[in-house]
C-alpha cells in the first residue's frame, strides 16, 4: 500500500492540477516533429517529477508506467566497480547520478552510450534518459554530459531534473529547453489536498486545508504527507486539528531557542551533541543553517539579523566544500551566540543608562 | 573518415536533430531514417561564407587573404561562447576547399577526447592522408588538411603539451585551429605556435538584424520588443539566441505570437519586476520584508545564479545609488556569486545579499 | 624481541619467501613446518643468548645464526647462505611493535616467531611441487587450532619470555577476559543456543575495533562450552593477482574462493582426527577471521555462500570482523542489514576495551612476570592504546623488556604527578623511544601542546610588541612555549584527523565565548582547506598541491586555536575524547543504503527522503495503525530516522566508543540490536516521555556522555 502522495500522483498531462498552460505546451512540444532535451527546475515538491512522468506517458503510452528497478554497475577507469539504482521502463530509464559521488562522470557517459546504443522500441525514435539533479553533478560530469547529450542525440533524449540552474553550467542549459516548474500557490494546494481528500473519502474541514497549505510552504508533496499523518493521528478531524510536522523541525527550533537562552562555552557543547543528533538523521546541511537561521533572527533586530545572515551564508558555503560538516555548523552558533551575547550586553547597558 | 565523423560535433543547437551539415557522412545516414526532422536554425542560418560572418572584421581580413593565396598558420580562436568562432572556421574551410571540405577537415571535440592517446592517434591518422593542391573540379587549393579542435580548453595540459609535438611534426601537410573560450587556459607553448584571434561579443543591432531575418524566413510572429528582451537576456551570444528563439516557436506552436514573458520564460530569464521586488524591499530596510521575496523567489523556482546576474545589471543602471553603495554590492554579489557555484545554498546566499543591501541603501 | 614473519610470496616451486620486518627468509614447505613445529622445541634447548639484541633496536641487528649452535644440523649449509644475504643487504631490522601489531592478524595464522627462530633449519627442497600451499593450510590450520590450550602448556617454560605477551597472557578463561560482561554472555548466549538446538540462527558476527578481544572472547566460549574451534586460514595467493586476470586457475585448478567454500561446508561436517595429546570436544565451531580477498569484490558472491550455509551449513559459523569506517572492507557491505535479517545472523559489537580494563590487564601481565611496573606508564599506555589491548600489551613488553635489559634503572617511569620530571624524562631514550613507537601517544601529546597553549611568562614576545594599529588589540605579552611549527610536524597524524581531534576537545579549554567563536573559525577555515578543490587537480600536482593544503590547513588550525585563546580555563587534567566527526559518515552511508534498499520502490531524493518522506512515514507508524507492510528492520530504520526522542540515545553510534564503562549496569550501548529493541519499544510510548538519558544530557553537564573513558592528558607544565 502506497502513500497517497504516490497513490494520488496524477498520471498525464491532462490530469495535473496546476500549470495547466504548461501542460499544454508541453502537449504541442511532444507532438511536434523533434522533441529537444529537457531541463526540468523548480523547488522541492513542486511536481517535476510528476510532470516528467507525465511527459513519459504522452510520449509512450502507459507503457511508460512499468518501471522496473534494477542496480546497475559500471567499471570506472580505475576498474573500480560502481553501482547505481535505476528505474526503467522499455522506453525510458531514470538515475541520479550524484548517489555514487564523484564518480558521476562515469554514470553520465556510460549509461548514455549504453543506452543509446540499444536501439529504442517499437516505433518511437528514441529513448529518454531522465537525470535526476543535475545540479549536483560534478564538473567534470557536466562537461561529459555536454557532449553526449549532442554526440547521442539521433537516438536518445535527456530530460535534466535540478532545483535550480544556478549550478548548471551554461552550455548545458543552452542545449536544452528550460521548464520552470513554480511551487503552487496555497489555494491550488488546498485545492489539491480537497481532491485527494476527496478520493480518500475522508471530510476535512476547510479551516485545516488552510493550515496544512501555509505550513507547507508550498511544498506540495510535504502538504499531502502531512494530511496523510494527520488522517493517521486522529481522524474524524476536530478543531484546531493539531498538525503534524517532521520531528527534526521541531527538533532545530529547540535547538535555537537553547542556543538563544545561554551562550556560553558549555551551552555550545551542548548545542553540538544536538547537531550531531540532526546529522544522525541525515538531515542535510544547508537546511539546518536555514532552520536555525530562521529561528535565530526572530530575537534580533535589523542590523544584527544581517549580521547574523551574512555569517550562516558564509559558513554554510564553506560547509559544503569541508569534510566535517559539524565544524562548520558550529563556528555558525559560535558565531552568533558571540555577536548576540555581545548585543545583549549593549542592550543592557543601554538600559541602564536610561534609567 | 566515418569513425572519426561520429566524433565530430554533430548539432550545436538546444536538443535539436543531428543530422546538422556538420557532420557529412554520419549525418547523411541519420538522415535519411528520420526526414521528417526539420534541421536547426542553428545549423540552417550558419553563414556559408566568411564574408557572412557577424562582425569579427579582424578574423575575416585574414582569413580572407588566405583565400586569395597567403599561407595559412595555426589558428587560434578565443572568445565567449555563440560569437561565431566554428562558424568562421567552417566557412572558411567550406571556401578554400569546396563543397567537399569535409574531407579535409578533421572536428575533434577536446571535452570528450580528452586523452592524450585520442589525440596523437587521430591526429596521425589524419595528417597521414595526402591532400592534393586541386580539387576535383580542378579549382587550386591549399594543399594541406584542416584539424579543428573545439574546446580546446577543456584539454589537460598533458593533451596539450602532447599536441604541441604534434604540431611541429605535422605542420608540412596539416594545419591546426584551436577554438575555446578562454585564452589562459591553453598552455603558452601552444599560443606560441598560433596566431590569436580574440572573438568579440557581438552587437546587439547585429544580432537583431539577424534574427528578424530568421524570423521572417521562418514566419514568426512576435511583439514588439521582444527580439530586444531576447537579445538581452542572451548576452551576445547569438547561437542560444537563436535557439532560444526556436524553442519558443517549437513550445509554442505555429501560430502562436510571442511575447515577452515567453522569451523570459524560455531564456530563463528572471522577469525585472522580480528584481525591483526584491530591491524595494531592501529599500524598507526591513529584514523580514527582503526575507519573503526571497522565499517568493526560490518557490518560484527563479534561480539563484539568473537573479544575481541581473541585479548586477540593475545595480549598474540605478541612478538611485552612489557609486560607493553600487561597489559595495557589486563586491557582495561577487562574493555570493562564487559561494553559490561552490555549493552554497541560494537562500542563504541570496539573503546575504539582500541584507547587505539593505544596509547599505537604507 | 619478536620478529614477526609473514607469508610474503610463493614462487612455483613451493617455496615460501618469508617477510618478517625487512628479512627475506626464502623456505620450503616442509622446512616451514619444521620451523613452526621445533622452534619451540629449540627454544627451550636455548640460552638466553640473544639477551643482547633487544637492547637497542635501532641499531640494525645482525641476525647472528651463524654463532648459535643450529639444533637441525641438516639445513645448516643452505641457511647461512640465505641469512648471510639478509645481513649483508642491511635489512635486518628487529620490526617495531606498531608493525607488530598490525601485523598481529597474521600471526594467528602461527607465523608469529620470535627472533631466533630465524635460526630454523632449512629443509631440503620441496620434493613435490603440487601443493605448497594446500598443505601449508593444513599444517597451519592444526597448528592454530587449541592455540589457549597451547599456551597454556607453555606458561611456565624457562624460555617463554621470548613469547610475544599477547600470545603468552592471552587470558585462559572468560574471567580474565577483559570484554565487558555483557558481550561475553552475549557470545556464550548465542553459542550454546546454536550448539545445542541445531536450528537456531547459523551465523554470527563479532564486530569491533582491532584489538577488542574478539578472538579470544570466541575462542575462550568454545573452549568453555567443550567446542572445538576450526579456522579459516586465507591461503596466500601463488601469484600476484592482476586485475582481469582469472585467477581460478592456480594451484590445482582451484581458487581461494573455492577453498573457502570447500571449507565451509566440508570441514563443518568433520571433527578433526584424534591427534595425540588433544582431547577429542564434543562441538564443533567455524571460525572466520579473514574473508578471502575475493569476496571483498565480490560482495554477492559472499552473500550467496551465506545464503546456502544458513540452509546447508551445520556447525555454527562465526565471522570476526574488525570493524573500519569505511571503504570497501566496511561491515556493512558485507554483511548489509537486510541480508543479517534475511538469514537471521546474529551481530555481537564489541566496544573498545576500557582503559581501566586494560590497566587491569597489563598490570596482571606484570604480576605473572614479576616485574615491577609503576602504575603511571601502564596508564599512559592503556590510555594511548586507543582500546586496543593488543598494541598495548605490546608497549607494555616492549617498555618493559627494554627496561629490563639496560642494567640502569633510572626515570623512565616517573609517577604523573612529577610533572616537571616527566618532561625531562622525554629526553630519556627509553621513554621517548616508546612513545615515538605508537602514533597515539605523539598525538595526544600534540594536542594537550596546542590546547593547553603554554606562555611563558617571564618572556616577552618581540615579535608582538610590534604590532600597531588594527594589530594592537591581537597583541600577546608572552611567547608560546611551543613552536607551532614543531607541533604539526610531530603530530605524526594526518590533518584530518588531528582536525577531528581539536575540534572534539577544544571547547574545554575555552574560557570565553568571543575567542571561542574564532577558534571555531580557524578549524573550519581550515576544514574548508583540506576538501577544497580536491578533485579539481589531476596528475601529479594535484598530489603536491593537496601535500601544501594539508600542511596549511594544519597549521591554520594549531596556530589559529594557540593564538585565539586569550582566556584559557585554567585546568589540570582534562579528558581528552575522540572525535565524534568520523563515525558520522558511516551512519550516513549506512542508513541511506538501507533506506533505499528498503523504500526502493518509492523513488526521490534523498534529500526529501530524510527530510520529508521518512518524517512523516514515521509519524504515521507510530500511530500504530497498520497502515503498510514493512520488514521490522526497515520499519525500525525509519523510525529511527524519523523520531526525534529529544534524548541523546540516538547519538549512540556516535560515542559508543565513548561509553564503554566498566562495572556499570548500564546496557551496554552501541549494539544495534538493542538500540533498535529499545527503539521498538519506546515508539509505544508517548512521545517525549523523559528517558533516563535526557536528564544527564540536560543537566549541562557536557562530559556526561564521554567521562567513561577518559583519555587523560597531563599539563605537561606548571
Amino acid at each position: 500500500m502506497s502513500m497517497w502522495v504516490d497513490k494520488y500522483r496524477p498520471r498525464s498531462l491532462d490530469e495535473l492540477d496546476y500549470h495547466k498552460d504548461m501542460a499544454q505546451n508541453l502537449k504541442h512540444l511532444v507532438k511536434s516533429p523533434d522533441f529537444p532535451h529537457l531541463l526540468v527546475y523548480g523547488p522541492s515538491g513542486a511536481g517535476k517529477k510528476t510532470r516528467i512522468a507525465a511527459i513519459l506517458r504522452e510520449l509512450y503510452g502507459p507503457g511508460a508506467d512499468r518501471v522496473r528497478i534494477q542496480r546497475q554497475a559500471f567499471d570506472t577507469p580505475s576498474k573500480k566497480k560502481i553501482e547505481i539504482t535505476t528505474y526503467s521502463s522499455n522506453y525510458h530509464i531514470e538515475v541520479n547520478p550524484s548517489e555514487v559521488g564523484f564518480q558521476d562522470r562515469v554514470v553520465v557517459q556510460e549509461l548514455i552510450k549504453h543506452v543509446a546504443e540499444t536501439h529504442p522500441l517499437d516505433q518511437h525514435p528514441f529513448k529518454v534518459i531522465v537525470l535526476q539533479e543535475v545540479d549536483r553533478l560534478s564538473k567534470d560530469a557536466q562537461d561529459a554530459l555536454r557532449r553526449t547529450m549532442e554526440k547521442y542525440i539521433s537516438s536518445c533524449r535527456l530530460i535534466l531534473c535540478a532545483l535550480s540552474t544556478s549550478r548548471v553550467t551554461p552550455a548545458i542549459q543552452s542545449r536544452c529547453l528550460p521548464l520552470r516548474v513554480a511551487a503552487p500557490s496555497k489555494n491550488q494546494i488546498v485545492k489539491v489536498l480537497q481532491i485527494v481528500s476527496k478520493k480518500e473519502g475522508i471530510i476535512m474541514p476547510l479551516e485545516l486545508a488552510d493550515r496544512i497549505s501555509d505550513s507547507a510552504d508550498g511544498n506540495l508533496r510535504r502538504a499531502i504527507l502531512m494530511l496523510e499523518s494527520c488522517r493517521a493521528e486522529k481522524y474524524p478531524f476536530v478543531d484546531k486539528q493539531p498538525i503534524v510536522e517532521p520531528d527534526w523541525e521541531k527538533y532545530l527550533r529547540e535547538t535555537a531557542f537553547i542556543i538563544v537562552q545561554e551562550q556560553s562555552p558549555q551551552r555550545l557543547l551542548l548545542v553540538r551533541e544536538r547537531l550531531y543528533e540532526l546529522l544522525c538523521h541525515c538531515i542535510p546541511a544547508d537546511l539546518i543553517f536555514r532552520g536555525l537561521l530562521k529561528e535565530l533572527v526572530k530575537n534580533c533586530d535589523n542590523q544584527l539579523k544581517a549580521e547574523v545572515c551574512a555569517e550562516a551564508a558564509r559558513c554554510q558555503w564553506r560547509s559544503t566544500r569541508g569534510s566535517k560538516t559539524i565544524i562548520h555548523i558550529e563556528e555558525f552558533v559560535a558565531k552568533f551566540m558571540a555577536i548576540y551575547k555581545r548585543f545583549i550586553e549593549q542592550a543592557m547597558m543601554a538600559d541602564d543608562f536610561d534609567d | 573518415m566515418d569513425a572519426f565523423l561520429k566524433t565530430g560535433k554533430l548539432g550545436k543547437s538546444a536538443g535539436r536533430s543531428s543530422e546538422s551539415a556538420v557532420s557529412g557522412v554520419a549525418g547523411s545516414q541519420k538522415e535519411s531514417k528520420k526526414k521528417s526532422w526539420p534541421v536547426p536554425w542553428v545549423e540552417k542560418y550558419r553563414p556559408r561564407n566568411i564574408d557572412d560572418v557577424v562582425q569579427q572584421e579582424e578574423v575575416v581580413a585574414v582569413l580572407g587573404k588566405i583565400l586569395t593565396g597567403a599561407d595559412l598558420p595555426n589558428l587560434l580562436f578565443y572568445g565567449p561562447p555563440g560569437t561565431g568562432k566554428t562558424s568562421t572556421i567552417l566557412a572558411a574551410a567550406r571556401q578554400l576547399f569546396g563543397d567537399n571540405y569535409k574531407e579535409r577537415i578533421l572536428e575533434l571535440n577536446a571535452s570528450d577526447e580528452r586523452g592524450i592517446s585520442v589525440i596523437r592517434e587521430k591526429v596521425k591518422k589524419f595528417s597521414q592522408q595526402t591532400a592534393s593542391a586541386t580539387l576535383p573540379d580542378g579549382r587550386p587549393c591549399p594543399p594541406f588538411k584542416l584539424i579543428i579542435l573545439d574546446e580546446a580548453d577543456a584539454m589537460t595540459v598533458a593533451a596539450q603539451s602532447a599536441l604541441r609535438r604534434t604540431m611541429e611534426k605535422e605542420t608540412k601537410s596539416t594545419r591546426f585551429c584551436l577554438l575555446c573560450n578562454y585564452l589562459s587556459r591553453i598552455i603558452p607553448p601552444i599560443t606560441s605556435r598560433c596566431s590569436k584571434f580574440r572573438f568579440k561579443p557581438l552587437k546587439d543591432d547585429l544580432i537583431l538584424q539577424r534574427l528578424e531575418k530568421i524570423c521572417s524566413e521562418e514566419g514568426v510572429r512576435f511583439e514588439s520588443g521582444v527580439l530586444k528582451s531576447l537579445i538581452k537576456a542572451c548576452e551576445g551570444d547569438l547561437r542560444r539566441a537563436i535557439t532560444s528563439l526556436q524553442s519558443c516557436h517549437r513550445l509554442k506552436g505555429k501560430d502562436h505570437v510571442l511575447t515577452i514573458v515567453d522569451v523570459e520564460e524560455l531564456s530563463g530569464l528572471v522577469p525585472l519586476e522580480r528584481i525591483e521586488e526584491l530591491f524595494t524591499a531592501c529599500q524598507t530596510g526591513n529584514y523580514d520584508k527582503v526575507d519573503e521575496v526571497v522565499e517568493k523567489m526560490s518557490r518560484n523556482g527563479l534561480p539563484a545564479a539568473k537573479v544575481l546576474d541581473q541585479f548586477f545589471h540593475f545595480v549598474l543602471e540605478s541612478g538611485e545609488l552612489t557609486d560607493a553603495q553600487k561597489a559595495k554590492i557589486f563586491q557582495k554579489i561577487s562574493e555570493c556569486n562564487f559561494r553559490l557555484m561552490d555549493g552554497g545554498s541560494e537562500y542563504l546566499q541570496l539573503m546575504d545579499l539582500g541584507t547587505t543591501i539593505m544596509l547599505s541603501v537604507a | 624481541m619478536n620478529l614477526t614473519l609473514q607469508i610474503a610470496d610463493t614462487d612455483v616451486g613451493g617455496n615460501l619467501t618469508w617477510k618478517g620486518g625487512t628479512n627475506e627468509l626464502k623456505l620450503g614447505v616442509e622446512a616451514l613446518y619444521a620451523f613452526l613445529k621445533t622452534y619451540k622445541v629449540q627454544i627451550s634447548k636455548r640460552t638466553n643468548i640473544s639477551n643482547v639484541d633487544h637492547t637497542n633496536p635501532e641499531i640494525a641487528t645482525p641476525l647472528k645464526i651463524m654463532d648459535h649452535k643450529s639444533p637441525s644440523p641438516k639445513g645448516a649449509g643452505r641457511r647461512t647462505s640465505t641469512s648471510q644475504r639478509d645481513v649483508q643487504s642491511g635489512h635486518s631490522r628487529i620490526p617495531l611493535p606498531s608493525s607488530v601489531s598490525r601485523q598481529s592478524r597474521k600471526k594467528r595464522q602461527g607465523t608469529t616467531i620470535s627472533q631466533e627462530s630465524s635460526s630454523v633449519p632449512v629443509s631440503t627442497p620441496i620434493q613435490t611441487k603440487l601443493t605448497g600451499f594446500r598443505r601449508l593450510e593444513a599444517l597451519a590450520k592444526a597448528e592454530v587450532k587449541c592455540r589457549p590450550q597451547g599456551q597454556v602448556q607453555m606458561s611456565g617454560d624457562s624460555t617463554n619470555k621470548f613469547i610475544p605477551w599477547v600470545e603468552k597472557h592471552l587470558p585462559h578463561s572468560a574471567d580474565d577476559l577483559f570484554v565487558h560482561k555483557k558481550k561475553v554472555e552475549e557470545v556464550t548466549h548465542w553459542m550454546s543456543r546454536v550448539l545445542q538446538s541445531p536450528n537456531a540462527t547459523k551465523i554470527c558476527v563479532v564486530s569491533g575495533p582491532s584489538g577488542s578481544g574478539k578472538t579470544a572472547a570466541v575462542s575462550l566460549v568454545a573452549h568453555a562450552l567443550d567446542a572445538e574451534v576450526k579456522e579459516w586460514i586465507n591461503p596466500m595467493s601463488l601469484t600476484q593477482y592482476k586485475p582481469g586476470q582469472d585467477f581460478r586457475d592456480e594451484v590445482q585448478g582451484r581458487n581461494q574462493l573455492d577453498l573457502f567454500t570447500d571449507f565451509l561446508f566440508r570441514t563443518s561436517q568433520y571433527r578433526s582426527l584424534p591427534i595425540k595429546g588433544k582431547a577429542l570436544r564434543k562441538y564443533r565451531v567455524t571460525l572466520v577471521e579473514d574473508i578471502p580477498n575475493a569476496l571483498y569484490r565480490e560482495p554477492n558472491t559472499f552473500h550467496e555462500i551465506l545464503r546456502k550455509y544458513s540452509k546447508s551449513g551445520i556447525s555454527p559459523l562465526i565471522f570476526v570482523f574488525t570493524d573500519t569506517a569505511s571503504g570497501e572492507h566496511s561491515m556493512f557491505k558485507m554483511f548489509p542489514k537486510t541480508l543479517m535479517a534475511e538469514l537471521n545472523i546474529q551481530n555481537i559489537s564489541f566496544n573498545p576495551v576500557a582503559s581501566s580494563y586494560m590497566v587491569k590487564f597489563m598490570l596482571d601481565i606484570c604480576t605473572k612476570e614479576s616485574i615491577p611496573v609503576d602504575k603511571g606508564l601502564v596508564e599512559d599506555l592503556a590510555a594511548t592504546a586507543n582500546g586496543d589491548m593488543r598494541c598495548a600489551v605490546n608497549n607494555l613488553q616492549f617498555s618493559l623488556t627494554k627496561e629490563r635489559s639496560s642494567s640502569s634503572r633510572k626515570a623512565p617511569f616517573r609517577p604523573p604527578a612529577n610533572k616537571r620530571s616527566r618532561k625531562q624524562a622525554a629526553g630519556n631514550p627509553a621513554i621517548s623511544e616508546v612513545q615515538q613507537k605508537d602514533d597515539t601517544i605523539q598525538l595526544f601529546r600534540a594536542l594537550g601542546k596546542v590546547l593547553y597553549a603554554k606562555r611563558d611568562e617571564t618572556l616577552i614576545s618581540e615579535n608582538e610588541m610590534i604590532l600597531v594599529g588594527e594589530m594592537e588589540k591581537d597583541r600577546r605579552m608572552h611567547p608560546l612555549i611551543e613552536n607551532p611549527e614543531n607541533i604539526c610536524d610531530k603530530a605524526a597524524v594526518s590533518t584530518d584527523t588531528f582536525l577531528g581531534f581539536l575540534h572534539q576537545n577544544y571547547p574545554a579549554f575555552y574560557g570565553s565565548l568571543d575567542d571561542m567563536a574564532s577558534a571555531a573559525e580557524y578549524l573550519a577555515i581550515s576544514d574548508y582547506m583540506i576538501s577544497a578543490w580536491k578533485f579539481d587537480d589531476s596528475g601529479a600536482r594535484a598530489y603536491k598541491v593537496r601535500e601544501t593544503k594539508e600542511q596549511l590547513a594544519m597549521n591554520i588550525a594549531v596556530r589559529g586555536l594557540m593564538h585565539s585563546n586569550n582566556n584559557r580555563v585554567s585546568v589540570g587534567w582534562k579528558p581528552l575524547t575522540k572525535p565524534l566527526v568520523s563515525n558520522l559518515e558511516k551512519i550516513l552511508k549506512e542508513s541511506t543504503e538501507t533506506i533505499r534498499q528498503g523504500l526502493i520502490d518509492t523513488p526521490g531524493l534523498t534529500t526529501a527522503l530524510f527530510t520529508e518522506t521518512i518524517p512523516f512515514f514515521a509519524k504515521v507508524l507510530t500511530t500504530g495503525k497498520p497502515y503498510f507492510m514493512l520488514g521490522p528492520e526497515l520499519k525500525n530504520e525509519i523510525l529511527n530516522k524519523g523520531i526525534f526522542k529529544g534524548t541523546m540515545t540516538r547519538a549512540v553510534p556516535l560515542d559508543e566508543k565513548e561509553t564503554v564503562e566498566e562495572g556499570s549496569d548500564e546496557p551496554a550501548e552501541g549494539d544495534d540490536c538493542n538500540v533498535q529493541e529499545e527503539l521498538g519499544a519506546q515508539v509505544d510510548k508517548p512521545k517525549g516521555t523523559p528517558n533516563k538519558w535526557t536528564a544527564k544530557d540536560l543537566t549541562g553537564d557536557p562530559h556526561g556522555a564521554h567521562t567513561d573513558e577518559e583519555l587523560f592528558i597531563e599539563e605537561y607544565d606548571d
